[in-house]
């Protein structure tokens, strides 16, 4: 199956690509961390820290086209709290809102569309993050297109015996769908987890990959972060 | 082969009066008396519902049955699964629920790691067992990805890696086209190990047994080579089966890819 995956990217090659994932980890979490904090009104911080971002952006040679389609999945949400907030607060709050939360997306899309996602796994595990958590995640991303094509086969099974009725009877059959859907996932479950059995799972896993820095991570890390507080300490002074 | 002499070596595999009944109830083995020898690929032919996963899956203690159950002379315990599970590798029916990691490299690698090898040892099993599904390469691909095909030997792979001694596998050449399928017999032929094969494929079937049994309503109802089994067109048919297409044919079947 090929559906669309977050990480489309990140088979490129670029300069992005190649830095060790807990630098970049670090430095996008600083980044949303100084943009979070900025004061609402320090326009020209905002506007650097957009430079900033979109130097990366450049740098890791996605199609600008991807990165800002992607990027505008957030601003229906924004938009509604900022629109709500603007009936009683001054103007700079919606700005606030709008523009942190878009640049907090487009420094996520850097990261996840620049690192292919176990690799984000392991390099989340090796920053500290729990195992059952990371464990749960890699299992999320292994089977979420199994599922989606499991409740497209349900539906397409529906559909085809259903007589274009509506009403409590689609009602009814979706919650069927749902039902077997529950069961399928259920079933499902327990027979990876005897698969893992079978292999000799014994309640915790290993993993292999060890990543090492190179002088490319030191030279972005000091780039990034230099960057980032220069604007932070001009937004704050 | 090894299966048709009697050798004083110990079964690599051996069932005796093996019964096994499901949670609610359901009987799906009932007294099954079996020995496999070292070597030997026992391929298990029976309709839907007999119960041959039910006895793949006992044979590494993911079903525990009732009965004495022993794998090169050691016995399926609590006790003993650890060993159990190296020693028998478990090929699943639907690729899906074997391949669990995002990449082929840490699906591969996952039996080994319970292994406790260190790194360089599992980047060697893994690109070995690889090479030996033919698939040599396919570390970093994503197993979403896959094809059914590539899928099913990449699990094949996964279980190759923890170099068992007895191969267990559940319908290995269902969905498969049939130059995948040629291609996962070829393999199978020349992989050493015992196998303990289940199939709807009377061909596969034949070209691939040393001997053949025969699960009918939970029952092991026959067991022999396969020249004496599946050319008994009236009893295959009572249990529900058929004659294998290629003895009709006159061609022989070839297993290698050309
Ligand atoms: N988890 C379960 N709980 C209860 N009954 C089960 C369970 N799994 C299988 N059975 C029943 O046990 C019997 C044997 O099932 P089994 O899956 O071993 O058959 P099979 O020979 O592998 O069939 P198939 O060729 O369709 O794969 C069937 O009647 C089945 O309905
Ligand atoms: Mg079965």
């Amino acid at each position: 199956m090929n559906s669309p995956s977050i990480d489309r990217f990140s088979h490129l090659d670029s300069p992005i690509n190649r830095l060790d994932p807990r630098v970049k980890t670090l430095c996008i979490l600083a980044f949303v961390l100084a943009v979070v904090l900025t004061p609402p009104d320090r326009y020209a911080a905002f506007f650097l820290y957009v430079v900033l971002i979109f130097s990366v952006i450049f740098l890791s040679e996605m199609p600008l086209s991807f990165v800002l389609k992607r990027s505008l999945i957030i601003v229906p949400f924004a938009l509604m709290i900022g629109l709500f907030n603007l009936f009683f607060r001054p103007f700079s709050v919606f700005f606030n809102i709008l523009a942190k939360s878009w640049l907090s997306v487009l420094a996520l899309i850097v990261l996840s569309g620049t690192t292919d996602f176990p690799t984000l796994l392991k390099a989340l595990e090796s920053l500290g993050v729990p195992k059952l958590l990371t464990t749960i995640l890699s299992f999320m991303y292994r089977y979420i297109f199994t599922l989606i094509d499991q409740v497209a086969k349900l539906e397409r099974a529906r559909v085809a015996r259903s007589y274009g009725r509506r009403g409590l009877i689609q009602l009814r059959a979706a919650g069927n769908i749902l039902g077997s859907l529950f069961i399928n996932t259920f079933e499902r479950g327990e027979r990876i987890y005897q698969a893992m059995l079978a292999r000799g799972y014994h309640g915790h896993a290993h993993t292999t990959r060890r990543f090492t820095l190179t002088r490319a991570d030191a030279a972005f890390a000091a780039y990034f972060t230099t960057a980032l507080a220069a604007i932070g300490w001009q937004a704050i002074r | 082969m090894a299966g048709h002499k009697m050798s004083p070596v110990a079964p690599a595999i051996e069932l005796i009066d093996v019964s096994f009944t499901y949670p609610d109830g359901r009987v799906a083995l009932r007294d099954i008396n079996l020995s496999v020898a070292p070597g030997e690929t026992l391929v298990i032919v029976g309709p839907n519902g007999a119960g041959k996963s039910t006895l793949l899956m006992s044979l590494n203690g993911l079903n525990r049955a009732n009965g004495s159950l022993k794998i090169g002379g050691t016995a399926v315990t609590d006790h003993n699964l650890p060993e159990i599970r190296r020693l028998v590798g478990v090929v699943f029916q639907d690729p899906d629920d074997q391949l669990f990691m995002p990449t082929v490299f840490d699906d591969v690698a996952f039996g080994p790691l319970n292994m406790g090898l260190d790194v360089h040892e599992i980047r060697h099993s893994v690109e070995d067992a690889l090479g030996l599904v033919g698939l040599a390469g396919f570390q970093e691909r994503l197993s979403h990805h896959l094809s059914f095909g590539e899928k099913k030997l990449v699990s094949m792979a996964s279980v190759l890696a923890m170099n068992p001694k007895v191969l267990v596998m559940d319908e290995p050449t269902a969905n498969l086209d049939p130059r995948a399928k040629r291609h996962l017999l070829s393999i199978l032929g020349e992989l050493p190990q015992t196998k303990v094969i289940s199939t709807h494929d009377m061909n596969a079937a034949y070209v691939l047994a040393d001997r053949v049994a025969v699960i009918y309503q939970s029952e092991l109802v026959a067991i022999g080579p396969p020249a004496a089994i599946l050319t008994d067109e009236p009893r295959l048919l009572e249990y529900g089966l058929e004659l294998p297409t290629i003895l009709g044919t006159g061609r022989t079947w070839k297993t290698r890819e050309t």
